[in-house]
């Protein structure tokens, strides 16, 4: 009896690892593949049954020191760090205030609300007013379009944090002296420094990521990187070997940070729902 | 120290009246306790002195100054939390140094406070730790050292115990005593431990429903309470309710169990108090003719090392004892025996209204050495 429990259990177990190896390679896959077209020279690029070739740095060079990639990079770093520096002004007291003041689940939600709609939606508003205060094909017009996404976001990521701090803390800094607000900068702030840099690594990414408003905001100079990407489709053909490089320059940073704030990432999306 | 003078403070959340009219006056370096059910009111008493939130009426002073309307930080106050409220990204030094460093001490003095205090609590060695690095213990006195370090008028605990273990709590107890004796400090403890309260207090205050029931020396409230929920909430085991009617200066129990003689109560519907070890066994026949003779059946015996809680059964009444493990020997449970009220120390109730009718012969005092179980 034992023998077939333990069968069973060892079955069920195999299955299961065969599962994950399944899905493993069907998100790995992409990655490798771009990684290897990186590394292709150009003409062997469309033959996707060759494996073995040259290794060959012409790709990157091409990136790094013959195109307009590095001032994208540059601007996508700008919008991103400007945009998420903002985001925490605002989102930080705005979700304190959800947490430490009678907010229901549904004027929590709210918040999430214009997360709900279609960019689409947005875009047309955003354009006009950014139009008439001449910022299209600026940065501070795709940081100002990236604020309506990221600061929702940042504010939800960062209640569920707040809400694990005891009111204790902050009770006993306005005992030892503080007012409301220094107690909140003082002492609230520095416990929740892990949810700060969570939120402001999600919201950098989803900055980073964005294609949809800067595209659209965007066209010569102020051109963020996956704009740039973009470009490497052109008339003439898709350039992929040129276009694996700047891919994997876009996400290999994001995804390595990440992979270190994880815990705090999945935390903060659960934005107080989920304890861990 | 200021005398600490509360009047008529009224706490209102919505339509939910949590304080009403409630009058109190802590005396200078007086150890006050505050104790009753959860959810009676006590908590939120120690948050509007400590201005954590606004009355709804009333006023609060300290010493001559009208406090009511200021912040928590302009009260100079000190308060010790349940959870201790330590600033977890602070180091010991820091968390205890924060209050002054705040007050804009400089910073010469505020190690000269830190030090001395963290030497009398015996905390020195911890002064570089985090919060997360230390036991409950010694966050407990970490806490506690915080709020010494800062010398105020008022120092207010809530529940500052109920988060350690028995022998940890039991420690504490005895050093927060010792504490307390020597800053001579006025203090205003929170508890919902009746023992707790009894050992610690000077004064102790029963709260119920927002409303203050008593307030009393632990002797004149354990000994004397005013009515029945005092009662019934001081003592441990509870003391033993027994619903009777008094007719010609006779109790009788509803089941007719217990008959006894009372010294002048008015005729009516009461309620008989018996505290635990107010119940004997008879060792000669003048603790017979002292008190009242019960015959009954030891239902439940309840082993605490020298002394044992026992649940005795009558026909329809089941009263619980206290005695000392010695006077024992002979019995086990289903056993019959005979016990005695001691009845100096009855307390009867009014049955409606719950109010105390009599005054006890002892008027507060232990008569060491009575009776059996002692």
């Amino acid at each position: 009896m034992e023998y077939f429990q333990s069968l069973r259990t060892r079955t069920g177990n195999l299955f299961l690892e065969s599962l994950l190896v399944v899905a493993l390679v069907i998100v790995l896959f992409p990655f490798m593949w771009i990684f290897v077209t990186s590394l292709k020279p150009p003409d062997l690029v469309a033959v996707p049954n060759v494996w073995i070739f040259e290794i060959s740095g012409v790709n990157w060079r091409s990136v790094l020191l013959e195109s307009n990639i590095p001032q994208n990079i540059f601007n996508s770093l700008i919008v991103g760090i400007v945009t998420v520096v903002i985001a925490l002004a605002v989102g930080c007291p705005a979700a304190y205030s959800f947490s430490r003041f009678k907010s229901t689940a549904a004027t929590r939600f709210s918040i999430l609300a214009a997360e709900m709609m279609p960019p689409a939606i947005m875009i047309l508003p955003i354009f006009l007013l950014l139009y008439q205060l001449s910022l299209i094909d600026t940065l501070w017009g795709v940081i100002l379009a990236h604020l309506t996404f990221v600061i929702p976001v940042v504010t939800w990521f960062l209640i569920g944090f707040f809400d694990e701090v005891p009111r204790e803390l902050e009770d006993q800094a306005m005992i030892d002296g503080c007012t409301h607000f220094q107690a909140f900068y003082k002492v609230i702030l520095p416990v929740v420094r892990p949810g700060l840099a969570a939120a402001a690594i999600f919201g950098f990414v989803l900055s980073w990521n964005d294609m949809f408003y800067a595209l659209i905001l965007t066209g010569g100079e102020s051109k963020t990187l996956p704009v740039a990407i973009a470009g490497f489709w052109t008339f003439r053909g898709v350039e992929m070997g040129k276009m694996a490089v700047a891919i994997l320059i876009a996400i290999v940073p994001v995804l390595i940070v990440s992979f270190f704030v994880q815990k705090h990432l999945v935390r903060g999306l659960g934005g107080g729902a989920v304890k861990f | 120290m200021p005398i600490i003078k509360l009047e008529n403070i009224q706490k209102k959340f919505g339509q939910n009246t949590v304080l009403d009219g409630i009058d109190l006056v802590f005396g200078e370096g007086e150890f006050t306790v505050l104790v009753g059910p959860s959810g009676c009111g006590k908590t939120t008493l120690l948050r509007l002195i400590a201005g954590l939130e606004q009355v709804s009426g009333g006023k609060i002073l300290i010493g001559d100054r009208d406090v009511t309307k200021l912040e928590p930080r302009e009260r100079d106050i000190a308060m010790v939390f349940q959870n201790y409220a330590l600033y977890p990204h602070m180091s010991v030094y820091e968390n205890m140094g924060f209050g002054l460093k705040a007050r804009g001490v400089d910073t010469g003095e505020i190690k000269r406070r830190v030090m001395q205090v963290a030497e009398m609590l015996g905390i020195e060695v911890l002064l570089n730790r985090k919060p997360k690095e230390l036991s409950g213990g010694q966050q407990q006195r970490v806490a506690i050292g915080r709020a010494v370090v800062r010398d105020p008028s008022l120092f207010l605990f809530d529940e500052p115990l109920s988060n350690l273990d028995a022998k940890l709590r039991t420690e504490m107890r005895t050093e927060l005593l010792k504490l307390h004796r020597e800053l001579h400090a006025t203090t205003v403890y929170v508890t919902h431990d009746q023992e707790e309260a009894m050992g610690m207090g000077d004064c102790i205050v029963v709260l119920n429903d927002g409303v203050i029931q008593q307030r009393g020396t632990p002797r004149e409230i354990y000994f004397h309470p005013i009515n029945l929920l005092v009662a019934g909430f001081i003592g441990s085991p509870s003391m033993n309710m027994v619903h009777g009617q008094i007719s010609a200066g006779t109790f009788t129990s509803l089941d007719g169990v217990i008959v006894l003689e009372t010294k002048g109560q008015p005729d009516g519907d009461v309620i008989l108090g018996v505290r635990p070890e107010d119940i004997h066994r008879p060792i000669n026949l003048a603790d017979r003719q002292h008190g009242c003779a019960l015959s009954c059946r030891a239902d439940v015996i309840e082993l605490l090392g020298a002394r044992a809680i026992i649940t005795l059964a009558m026909s329809g009444t089941e009263l619980k004892a206290v005695f000392e493990e010695r006077y024992l020997k002979d019995i086990v449970e289903g056993s019959p025996l005979t016990v005695v009220l001691d009845l100096d120390r009855l307390h009867f109730f009014d049955a409606a209204t719950g109010q105390r009718l009599n005054e006890t012969a002892q008027g507060g005092e232990l008569d060491g050495g009575r009776g059996a179980n002692g």
